[in-house]
């Protein structure tokens, strides 16, 4: 049941998808990118995974607020023009290859619903559910494995968005410090 | 919003709506960050939640308003500080404890019950990512959004978007 709704969803995403690409206009584009969102974070709440159905939610919300905010304006810009021949073809061709080999890793993935790290009896997930409350006393498990078990990991995610926002600041600012300093100069002059 | 110049914003009803609303998604924001450890949540998820009770103010009252609660210095303050103190508490670890990201309160006063105080040190973390989070998507939102980089008689100027609809729509 839960694997069919699963494929009922990701139908419903690749229609969106295609109609974010092919549609003339900006904000039906948007819209649609904001369906895919949602459906994914009903994806990851099916599968049992409530924390990222959460984050995705809210984090698709803004991204949409943002969009429609940065891109819309009242004179739409749209990009029409024939694609190229060899272009297509190339991507096809690759797009074909990557659909073979995936397809050989999915067939060798182990059922739904049974966890590949029960064949690893040496690994650390193991650890992490059998000993993880114990060990950090955090009931919810996966904030006990990111800001425990694997802190520096998301010190780097933080580092990373940290670099990411200013470099937006630095990106979108008007002056650059050196002209401000050297009109400074000036009017003291 | 363009028939009444004196008043910034959306329309009566959209305002209304969004004073009673904020309150409540400020405090399910505040939900999700310090119950982070014990349900279904993270700091994370809690920090957009927080942005985007800014960002509806600023879409239904204006940036104005928005801008004198939590401006750009505050937010970048707020930002760089949340960031410093992640760095400070993983820090600790080494001087209480044994290594870097070490959970030393953990291991002081061991708690495996499911109330808030709990988890050692995973509730601080959960609490300062919300802070770094909600600063800098708002600056994020300030600065895609609301303001935007503009040449007017070969001078580069950082005006609002609302100015820059009425500029743009001059010359015809």
């Amino acid at each position: 049941m839960i694997e069919m709704l699963i494929g009922m969803l990701i139908v419903l995403m690749i229609i969106g998808a295609i109609i974010a690409l092919e549609t003339s206009d900006l904000l039906s584009a948007v819209i649609s990118i904001g369906a895919i969102g949602v459906a994914a974070s009903i994806c990851f709440l099916l599968v049992g995974a409530p924390d990222i159905a959460s984050t995705q939610l809210v984090v698709e919300v803004l991204t949409i607020i943002i969009l429609i905010r940065a891109t819309i304006r009242h004179d739409l810009v749209t990009i029409d023009g024939d694609r190229e021949f060899f272009g297509l073809t190339v991507t096809l061709a690759l797009l074909f290859i990557f659909f073979i080999f995936g397809l050989r890793a999915f067939w060798n993935l182990p059922e739904f619903g049974s966890p590949a790290i029960s064949q690893f009896p040496t690994a650390p997930s193991n650890r992490y559910l059998s000993s993880g409350f114990e060990e950090t006393g955090s009931s919810n498990i996966l904030t006990a494995i990111i800001f425990d078990y694997r802190g520096v990991d998301t010190f780097a995610q933080l580092c990373v968005l940290f670099a990411g926002i200013w470099g937006a600041f630095a990106i979108m600012r008007v002056q650059s410090y050196k002209k401000k300093k050297k009109d400074n100069l000036d009017e003291k002059q | 919003m363009k028939n009444n110049n004196n008043q910034q914003g959306m329309s009566l009803i959209v305002q209304n709506t969004a004073r009673i609303v904020k309150g409540l998604i400020f405090l399910f924001g505040i939900y999700l960050t310090v119950y982070g450890h014990t349900t279904p949540a993270s700091g994370f998820s809690g920090g957009v939640v927080f942005a985007c009770v800014f960002i509806l103010m600023t879409l239904a009252f204006g940036k104005d308003m928005v801008l004198q609660i939590l401006g750009k210095t505050t937010s970048y303050i707020l930002n760089c500080t949340a960031a410093l103190l992640f760095l400070l508490i993983a820090s600790l670890g080494i001087l209480f404890g044994n290594s870097f990201f070490d959970n030393f309160l953990e291991k002081m006063y061991p708690s495996g019950n499911f109330r808030i105080l709990s988890a050692g040190v995973i509730p601080i973390y959960n609490l300062v990512i919300a802070l770094n989070i909600g600063a800098g998507l708002f600056m994020v939102f300030i600065i895609l959004a609301v303001r935007r980089v503009v040449e007017i008689n070969g001078k580069r100027l950082l005006v609002s978007t609302e100015f820059f609809d009425i500029i743009e729509r001059k010359p015809r």
